[in-house]
């Protein structure tokens, strides 16, 4: 798939909620240093993927297949493995830093703790790097922001603090899950840009998950397209945008192609994906999308495969041949509202 | 700064509108939620209001619905303000104004079948007619088939709840739709279906709509004019393609910048080159 060797390998990955499948058949990798978007909608699985990787799967989920992080396997690594490598070589940041801090503890304590913990720093060593930390994700005045409580913070200063934990210990990947969502947009902005640039600096792979397409294409090099538990469609991000070939994949392009400040309204109705995403084991056997899909047929009754190369999708019918010449570079915002059904007249 | 011409079907004049509470403490404490907004909706208007959390937005809107009553200033509808209303006035307003917000789920009752979520503001407000022929009309025109009506909300989808709440808004006969983050909570792939259904309905029912988001690129699809607030005051109030291809106001500049877009790589500056705090 990708150059390079694999940091995190993911294989046939399936996740279920009892006797409902959640995740089916997900198998990727991310290489060092590589920044790779996973996408999709409620329902597809894109969060319970990411906790089976890190290994915190709600009660009642059970995950089988394989998960590889530099070689090493996490199913069936015991818990204290576990706990050296959480936090430390893997990380992740949540949509909701309210919920994953603790509201009792300082928060500089809070990150301290892991530098302690993974880092057997003594107490006033970790505080110094927490301050350096607290720096480098853009809080202001690191030193007094030691002593805040998280309800103190604003909605963005928690999120930085959870960045500044996420990196305490560079990373080898960390696992960034709609991080941005519940921000403001012009905050977004910000945070987003301070993920990128720490992941640089460490060095460290992001796996970026999110409903939203154009904030993964915007940060990431690769996207991994998920629908109903399965991972339908797989590329470079350039090559996704210009040439979706799941016809979900270009609905979705489509759509949020439409969905911006740059697209007038006087363009005529917006393209939408028909249909609604359906609940949790009710996804239809065979093509996850055929219940939504205009192209479907007969032969959708059977699992396509996730077949090619560098851009793989999983799709009896795909919407754009496959490329005889080498790939299109970036494309232009509104561009792709062309394909998929419905387009603006 | 609207357009002149005509009596305002809603108006806000000079609105200030403060919360007051007790810290823990026991010391009052003042949240200035919105402060000297006038902004006047005119008959047909597709009004957007824009503005991130704590820009008062919400609160703009409540007060449009009397919801709540301004601490200053005065809310006007077609001329009268609202807060000197009485019951019956109220009921006029309610008939006129109606609001949908954004977690369809939150305003539906989930022990009332849709049907009768849709009729029961009919009734409330005492409106004439066949109720069930308009219940039909109306999923009809939200894009739902009539037996959803017989469906209560949890068998609904996200989307199709939403539909619902559209419909039951519009069940009076509303001159005036207020949407409050209406698409807000929406997958990406529905959230286009609804925004067609805002707009579809807008126009062929002649509706004047203020469109409440925090989203300036959902707004361009359904609004003709946008006001941005920030911190509880009006900072630009234009034509949409006006603000949207020359905003005037630098925190709109901001704002507009800051929405991620597709097939532009993340542009990012080592520095603090995020012009933050330049308004």
């Amino acid at each position: 798939m990708s150059t390079g060797t694999a940091l995190l390998e993911v294989s046939g990955l399936c996740v279920d909620l009892g006797r409902i499948p959640v995740v089916s058949d997900v198998s990727f990798t991310v290489t060092a240093g590589e920044r790779v978007g996973l996408i999709g909608e409620s329902g597809s699985g894109k969060s319970v993927t990411a906790l089976a990787v890190i290994g915190l799967l709600p009660e009642g989920m059970s995950a089988r297949g394989q998960v590889r992080l530099e070689g090493e396997p996490l199913f069936g690594a015991p818990e204290r493995r576990m706990s050296e490598l959480r936090g430390n070589r893997v990380t992740m940041v949540f949509q909701e830093p309210m919920s994953a801090l603790n509201p009792l503890m300082r928060v500089g304590r809070q990150v301290a703790e892991v530098l302690r913990v993974h880092r057997g720093m003594a107490r006033r060593a970790a505080r110094a790097r927490v301050v350096e930390l607290f720096a480098r994700v853009g809080l202001e005045e690191p030193e007094q922001q030691l002593r805040a409580f998280p309800h103190q913070l604003s909605g963005g200063q928690r999120q930085r603090v959870m960045l500044a934990m996420a990196i305490a210990c560079g990373p080898a990947i960390v696992l960034a899950d709609e991080p941005t969502t519940a921000l403001d947009v012009t905050v977004q902005a910000q945070v987003l840009r301070e993920l990128r640039q720490l992941v640089d600096e460490e060095g460290s792979s992001l796996l970026l998950i999110s409903h939203d397409l154009a904030v993964v294409a915007s940060l990431c090099e690769r996207l991994l397209v998920m629908y109903g538990g399965r991972v339908v469609e797989s590329g470079a991000t350039s090559e996704l945008l210009s040439r979706p070939r799941h016809p979900y994949t270009a609905g979705l392009v489509a759509t949020s192609a439409a969905v911006s400040p740059d697209h007038d309204r006087a363009a005529g109705p917006l393209p939408v994906i028909a249909g609604t995403v359906p609940e949790l084991g009710s996804f239809p056997s065979g093509c996850v999308f055929r219940g939504r899909c205009d192209r479907a047929s007969e032969v959708c009754q059977r699992l396509p495969d996730l077949a090619g190369d560098d851009h793989q999708v999983a799709c009896w019918h795909p919407v754009n041949p496959a490329p005889a010449t080498p790939p299109r570079a970036a494309v232009q915002a509104g561009g792709p509202a062309s394909i998929g059904a419905g387009s603006a007249s | 700064m609207s357009q002149a011409g005509g009596v305002p079907l809603l108006e806000a004049v000079d609105v200030g509108k403060i919360y007051r509470s007790r810290h823990l403490l026991g010391r009052p404490v003042e949240a200035r939620a919105l402060e000297g907004v006038s902004i006047a909706v005119r008959p047909g208007d597709r009004l957007a209001i824009v503005g991130e959390s704590g820009s008062g937005k919400s609160t703009l809107a409540r007060l449009f619905v009397a919801l709540e009553q301004p601490t200053s200033g005065q809310v006007r509808f077609e001329g009268v303000p609202v807060n000197a209303r009485d019951r019956r006035g109220l009921v006029d307003l309610r008939r006129a104004v109606q609001i949908v917000f954004q977690d369809p789920a939150g305003s539906l009752d989930p022990r009332m079948r849709t049907g009768e979520s849709i009729a029961e503001p009919l009734r409330a407000l005492r409106v004439t007619g066949d109720h069930g022929a308009r219940v039909n009309e109306l999923l009809a025109a939200v894009g739902l088939p009539a037996s959803t009506a017989k469906r209560y909300p949890h068998e609904l989808s996200g989307g199709q709840r939403q539909r619902v709440a559209i419909a039951r808004a519009l069940a009076p006969h509303p001159r005036l739709l207020v949407a409050d983050e209406a698409v807000s909570a929406l997958d990406v792939s529905v959230r286009a279906q609804v925004l067609n259904v805002i707009d579809d309905l807008v126009e062929r029912y002649g509706l004047t709509l203020v469109f409440i988001s925090h989203d300036l690129a959902v707004v361009r699809h359904v609004c003709t004019r946008v006001a941005v607030l920030y911190r509880g005051r009006l900072v630009e109030d234009a034509p949409a393609q006006q603000l949207y291809e020359s905003p005037s106001h630098p925190y709109t500049r901001a704002l507009l910048q800051a929405v991620p877009r597709l097939g532009r790589p993340f542009a990012y500056q080592p520095a603090a080159t995020a012009g933050q705090k330049a308004w």
